[in-house]
Formats: C-alpha cells, structure tokens, sequence
C-alpha cells in the first residue's frame, strides 16, 4: 500500500512538471468525434444522436508546466546508479536555475463530463446539452522567486526582485452548456454555446504589485499591494493588531447532508459562459473554422474572504541612534523593527464579492481533404489566463471514416517547444464510441524502479493532456451531395 | 489510399507508444541528501550621530562655545584650611601641611582595557579658592597621578594666592590657572591616571621673621580650595587600543540554534561609514580557548573606519568615506566552537597619528552602515 501511494505522489510529482500548451485538444479538433463541440460549437460529428454517459462519457485531464521536467528534479548522480534531487550538495544548482522562467507556470485543468447530448434536428442543426464539473487551477511563479530561494538576495543588489507576476486561481465549479450549430448557408455554418455556471469554491490572489528592491548597500523596499480572495468553507480569524492568527477549514459544514448539499450546491456563486464557433467551406476540399471558447466568469458571494496588503516598507537596518544617545536598547529597536513591518503590512479581512474569468481560447484552423476520408489540418490555438497569453500551432493528419473510426496524428509547436507529436483514436462499435486523445505523446520514457515494483514515466513531458471516454452514438448523418450534375451549353 | 493510410498512422502510433526508455532510476539509491545554500544580504545596523547626539553635555562633559568638547572632573574643599590649622595651642606656625586627599576620576574600567599611546595638549587645572587670610598665603600644591604601577607628578611651582582688601572686604574668590607651561599637567593627563593624589603646604607669611609666630591674634580667616580639571578634547593618539573579553556568544551550545556559524560557507561584514572625527578605528577580533590559553583564530579588519582630514588646527574639515569587508574565513568560522571566549581589539588612531593635535568637537558626526553577508547551509534532510 506505501508503495502504491509512493507511486502515486511520483506520478502526481511528474505531472505538476508537465510542460504547459496553448490550449488542449488540438488533435480532437480534426477529429468526428462529439466532443470536438467543446472546441468549437460548429463542429458537428457525423452521428445524429450521441448521449454521453455519466462520468464515462468524457474525461479531459490537462496538467502543465512550463519550467521543469521530472529529470530536472531526480538527477542521476555521477556514481554508478546513484540519484540525487536538484537540492543534493554535489549537484550544480546554476543547471536547475537556467530552466526557470520568469514566469513559471503550473496550469492543472480537469473536466469531467456528467451528461452529454446531441442531437441533430433537421439537416442543418445540431443541439447539444452538457454538464460538466470543472476544475482549473493556474499559478505563476516568478522566476525570482526560484532564484530568491536557491541563491539568495545578494545577486539582485541593485535591482529588484520582481514577483509581480505571482498570481494563482484555482477554481471548482458546475457547468451547464447548452448550445446549437446550424448551417446558415451552404457554406457557412455557425455554432453557439450558452454555460451557467455555479462556482463551489475558488481562491485567488489579486497581485497588483509585489517586489523587493535589493539597494547597493543591502537596505530592501518592499512593495506589497496584493489581495487573497477566497471563497469557500475556511474560517480567518485575526488577532487584536489585524494580523492572521489562523486559518482553518470549517469541517462542521461537512456534517450534515444538508450542509454538503449546501456546498456543492453553488449556490451564491454565479457567473455565465460564452462559446462560439464558424467553419466555413471554401470549397470541397478546404474548410476554414474559428472558435472563442469559455469567454465567462463567475462572480463569488459565498463565504467570501478578502485578505488585503497593500504598502511599502523599507528595511535599512536597525537604526542605531536611540542606542547610541542611550534613549533605547537594542532590543527595543529589533522590536520596533519588527513591529514596523507588522503594521506596514496590516492584512485588512473583508467580505466583498469578487469575480473570476475563465481562461478563454481563440482557436483558428482549416483542414484540406486529401480524400473523401483523409485529411490534413492546421490550426492555431491562442489561449489568454489574465494578461498571459500562450499560442501552439498544430499541423495534423486526420483520417475520419464517418463515425465508424476517427484518428488523428498532429504536430504541435508551442511555447518554445518543438517535439510534441499527438495522436487521437476513436472508434465505434454498434452504438458504443471509444475516444484516446492526447496532445503529446512521451517518446522516451524513465523506468522508476522501487522495490521490486517498477512503473513508467515519461522522460520529458511538455504537456499532459488526455481525453477518452465512451460515448452513445445513434445513426450517421450523411453529407449530401453537393455535386451539381454537369451541363453543357452548346 | 485510405486502407494505406490507416496503416500508416496506426503503426506509427504503435511505435510511439511502445517508444523507448531512455534511464532506468532506482529510487533506493536516492541520496537523502539536500541542502539550500543561499546567499543573502541585509543591512543589519545604521547610524548616523553627533557627538552631541551621544554625549550630552552636562557637569562631566561641556561644550565650549565653539563646540570644543571638555571633559570636566571636579574636587571640592581640595584645601579646607583655617588659622587654626596653622596652631598648636597659643603657636600658630608658618606652614601647614595640605591634608592629602586622592581625586578618583572613576575610569579605572576602562583604563584597564586601554594600552597605546595617548596624548592631551592642553589640559588645564583650576584652582579655585577663596581666602580670607590677609597676609601673602602660598600653596605648594603636591599631585602625582598614578596609573598602575606608573606615575607622574604634577610638578606645579608654588604660588601665591590673591588677598582680599581690609579696607573692602573680609574674604575674596579668585583662581589659580595650572595648565602646562607652569606644571606637568600634559604629562599627567596623558598618563592617563586613574587616581591624582593631592597633598602639600600652605604658608602664610607674615611681616614676622622666622618659622613660628608668637602671640598670634587667632581670627577667623579660612582658606577654601576646590579644583576643576579641564580636558578639552585636543589630542593625539597612536594606536589606542582597547580590548575586550567576553564570553563566545557564537558558540552553538546544542540548542538547536538554526544559524550555528559554523555552518556558513560564507560570514562577511560590510562597514561603510562617513566620518567627520579625525579619529580611525580598526578592529581584530581572535577567538581564545581559555583552558589551553591559546588564541584560535584571528579576524583582521584594518582601518575600518578612516579618520577625516583636519586643517592645521586640528579640526576636522571633510568627512572620509571608506568601506570596509571583514572576512570571517572559514578557518574561524570552523573554530568557533572550540573557544569559550572571544577578544576584541579596537585601535583608535586620531588623523597624523602621533604628529598631529586634533580636536573634537560636539558637532562632529558619524554615519555608517553595516550589513551581514551570510551563506548558510540549510541541510534539508
């Protein structure tokens, strides 16, 4: 059982180092299959009817990092089957360091999907309802502040340690979508998606300014302007001079079934959500599409904490001229210090509802149909989390055999990165569809040997997205000829 | 085509799922081992004083008006002498002995961490009386400052102390100015004494020859003496040094102290200072083992705060920047642990060392930074 959950926090290890993408489900985008409506509310699967089924039905697990990967960390050593961590005396710290960004992200995402629907009515529209628990999570971490922990304070002298780009979010909360795509014109087909969505529960820190400015002779400003807002069972409470004296979860929420029903219920939490999707046909071979998915927000109003800093303090040493004139001791001058600093930065505890927005996705592709069944597709993936913004470019293969097989191989360059190779599989047995998709495949894997028990993780992961799930499908909606019989005016 | 391709993709996804490993880790030998290492810096102390902000004046200490410091020490009733005092029953003699009395300038602590070379130009002594006698009273006032087993005596020439007019006035109060054109006073001060011992005669002469006065009318006349020492602060210094021991408060006594020196890669002391006192200071700093008496290590830090320029009367004109890095190796560093005390030796060196007069005065100032440089090693594990 130890070992079980060693491999556990092992893989839980390797995953917070996956590197981060643009946006994941580029290889699905291309594919027949009935969740591409996620990505884009247009695209329609060629079955008429689908059900998703609870929970089986769609699965979709991102987790990312854009700074580190697991050999980054476990390092062999230089003896003979020896492995040390990037904090072992013998290992070079500098190596690990020139990894970091400047702004290191950790971006784990996961959905999964409770009900899904569709259904085609007519032959040009497409309805589709869903609900899905949604849990993302994104956090920055500034590069100096990796380098503020490892070598210290001294190599910033005379300049800052920027942490202004410290930011976290981390939200959990209900989605309901229902949406439709309809051809408007033969060639242009356009799809929308309207989400309600009920938060449970989030944190975030507000980050308007965060950084300690190293002057020439070791004296420090520090600016503080940040707030952590929190919405959820946790109960803050402050000492007589404003501080925190303690955080702690509320258990007695989670005693009654009233009281957990209160909490997932959403409850307080609202916000709205906005797909929307185009394809357009060009012509029989060529279609272009664009997308804008999870344009929302959710306002939180329940159980609101607002913790607030906001102010400079300069930290020049201990002012020795109350020692020296005899009117203070030392001590008392450390404690003042002390005291200082504890009042500059008074964390003020409010209840103020506060608004969170959905990282959003801008999606643009086109697809050539080589043949009736194979095509190649490219398509760019914008997504924006705040003021960061991150782009992959995807060049795939597709191969969709109406609804009866769907695969899908992709490049994608993103972030810098050049070697991430995807691949989807979907298949369909009487009324039952199968869907594998992942965003990047690990090419080479490390063995991890505890034991007598081995598992395997994957060398180098710029990402880990994966989708399945197992869908209902009815029926195949066939396209309908478009070829005009051929006249000939003499 | 498309059966072609199907084949194509899907053996290339076979391949890539059943890729390669690349390194085999055995998490049994993973080394226990981690540590943080950072180097951090902080401005520990700042000043930025007067000596008036240190020194108040007040009865021990004055500034003159033009702000020239004075250390003032005072003895009261040094002579308490009356007629009487001349006389054995009905025979009052010429001479009286002065009763001897010591005049304890309570520096005895701080003398005895001093050693060095140090120099006072122009202290003064002020005898301040008043005297009722009407005949000529001379005083032959006897001092010798002793300072361990040195001492030095004052060598003051007898004088003669005013008379008040009979016809104005019973008594009259006047001074008697001893600096070091009429004594050794320099010499003495410079010592520097922890304790002056007073003694001496005081003699009346009367119109009368010879040693003993017959039939002498007994009056009330009365001689009452008190001294003021004057030290203005005008001097020369070469190499003062003061030294200190107490007990090695960086001694990692097993409490589990995080910051145990002797874990730092790294111990450095910035000292960055502008002084306006013409006086420099070092520091050495030695670790000692008081069981095997022996020094363990030393720390040296020359001039670590340079003295100001003075102009040729010895007051100081411009402020010297200097900064200076202490070192603590770490051979020290490592020896910490093995001394039970630690020593400190202060120099002071006033501006052209033992060549030059330089003052001090009250409105001189000092400002100064010093930060800690340290690299710690934090053993995780």
């Amino acid at each position: 059982m130890i070992g079980k959950i060693k491999y556990l926090l092992l893989i839980i290890l390797v995953l917070d180092f996956a590197e981060a993408t643009g946006q994941n489900g580029q290889v699905m985008y291309f594919m027949n299959l009935p969740e591409s409506h996620l990505i884009n509310p247009a695209l329609r699967p060629s079955n008429s009817v689908y059900i998703g089924l609870p929970v089986i039905s769609g699965i979709n697990l991102n987790i990312n990092n854009n700074f580190v990967n697991f050999s980054d960390v476990i390092i062999k050593g230089q003896a003979k089957d020896s492995i040390i961590t990037f904090l072992h005396p013998d290992y070079n710290v500098d190596k690990f360091l020139a990894k970091i960004k400047d702004k290191n992200f950790l971006e784990p995402e996961t959905m999964i999907q409770l009900l899904g629907v569709g259904f085609s009515v007519g032959k040009d529209t497409y309805i589709f309802l869903d609900i899905n628990e949604r849990v993302d999570c994104n956090v920055v971490l500034p590069g100096d502040l990796f380098r503020l922990a490892l070598k210290g304070n001294e190599g910033f002298t005379g300049s800052k340690i920027d942490l202004s780009s410290l930011r976290g979010d981390i939200k959990y909360y209900h989605e309901f979508g229902a949406g439709f795509s309809r051809n408007f014109t033969d060639r242009l087909r356009i799809g929308i998606k309207g989400k309600l969505l009920l938060g449970v529960a989030a944190a975030s820190i507000d980050n308007r300014a965060l950084g300690i400015t190293v002057n020439d002779d070791y004296s420090h400003t520090i600016d503080a302007n940040l707030a952590v807002n929190l919405s959820g069972p946790v109960n803050v409470t402050m000492d007589s001079k404003n501080n925190i004296d303690s955080i702690e979860f509320d258990n007695n929420r989670f005693k009654t079934s009233s009281g957990i029903r209160d909490f997932f219920s959403g409850k307080k939490n609202t916000g709205l959500g906005l797909d929307l999707g185009a394809t357009y046909t060009l012509s029989d071979r060529i279609e272009v599409s664009a997308s804008v998915t999870d344009l929302g927000f959710i306002k939180w109003g329940k159980d609101i904490t607002n913790l607030k800093a906001n102010n400079q303090f300069e930290f020049s040493g201990l002012n020795m001229k109350d020692v020296l004139n005899g009117t203070k001791t030392i001590d008392e001058v450390g404690n003042d210090m002390l005291d200082s600093l504890k009042n500059a930065f008074v964390v003020s505890n409010t209840k103020v509802p506060f608004t969170t927005y959905l990282p959003f996705n801008f999606s643009m592709g086109g697809s050539y149909n080589v043949t009736k069944q194979f095509s190649v597709g490219l398509l760019s993936s914008t997504r924006i989390i705040r003021k960061q913004v991150r782009e992959a470019l995807t060049l795939s293969a597709n191969i969709n055999i109406g609804s009866a097989f769907s695969a899908s191989i992709a490049y994608t360059a993103e972030n810098h990165q050049y070697d991430n190779l995807g691949a989807g599989l979907g298949f369909r047995a009487g009324v039952t569809q199968f869907y594998l998709v992942t965003d990047r495949i690990p090419i080479m894997w490390n063995r991890i040997r505890n034991d007598n028990s081995n598992i395997i993780v994957p060398a180098k992961w710029n990402t880990f997205n994966l989708r399945m799930g197992m869908n209902l499908v009815f029926g195949n909606r066939t396209n309908e000829k478009k070829d005009k019989p051929m006249i000939l005016v003499e | 085509m498309t059966k072609r391709l199907f084949l194509s993709i899907s053996m290339i996804m076979a391949l890539l799922v059943t890729s390669c490993i690349k390194s085999t880790y055995d998490m049994s030998m993973l080394s226990k081992k981690a540590q943080l290492s950072p180097t951090l810096a902080l401005s520990a102390v700042k000043g930025d004083v007067s000596f008036s902000d240190m020194v108040k004046s007040s009865d021990t200490v004055r500034f003159a008006q033009d702000n020239l410091v004075i250390l003032v020490f005072k003895k009261d009733s040094i002579i308490n002498m009356k007629l009487s005092d001349f006389s054995k029953g009905t025979v009052v003699y010429m001479s009286a002995p002065i009763e001897t009395t010591d005049f304890d300038l309570n520096i005895h602590d701080v003398l005895s961490h001093i050693s060095g070379d140090f120099l006072v130009s122009n202290p003064t002594m002020n005898f301040s009386y008043t005297n009722s006698f009407t005949d000529s009273v001379k005083v032959n006032l006897i001092a010798s400052a002793t300072r361990g087993s040195n001492s030095v005596n004052l060598d003051l020439v007898p004088f003669f102390l005013a008379l008040p007019d009979i016809n104005a006035e019973q008594q009259i109060t006047s001074s008697y100015l001893v600096d070091k054109t009429n004594s050794n006073l320099q010499n003495l001060i410079s010592l520097p004494p922890e304790v002056i011992d007073f003694s001496g005669t005081v003699t009346l002469r009367t119109s009368a020859k010879g040693l003993q006065v017959e039939n002498y009318n007994l009056g009330s006349e009365r001689l009452l003496g008190s001294l003021e020492l004057d030290i203005p602060l005008e001097l020369k210094i070469n190499n003062l040094q003061f030294n200190d021991t107490i007990d090695n408060f960086l001694e990692d006594k097993g409490n589990d102290n995080p910051a145990d020196p002797a874990d730092f890669q790294t111990l450095r002391v910035i000292v960055n200072a502008k002084n306006g006192f013409p006086l420099g200071a070092s520091l050495k700093m030695s670790l000692f083992d008081s069981v095997s008496n022996k020094v363990i290590s030393t720390i040296n830090a020359d001039a670590i705060i340079a003295p100001a320029a003075v102009d040729s009367n010895g007051k100081a004109t411009v402020a010297t920047e200097s900064s200076t890095v202490i070192d603590f190796t770490k051979e020290f560093l490592n020896s910490i642990n093995k001394a039970d005390k630690i020593i400190f030796w202060f120099t002071l060196n006033s501006t052209g060392g033992s060549s030059q007069d330089v003052k001090i005065y009250s409105d001189y100032r000092i400002s100064f930074t010093a930060s800690l440089v340290v690299k710690p090693v934090i053993n995780l594990k």
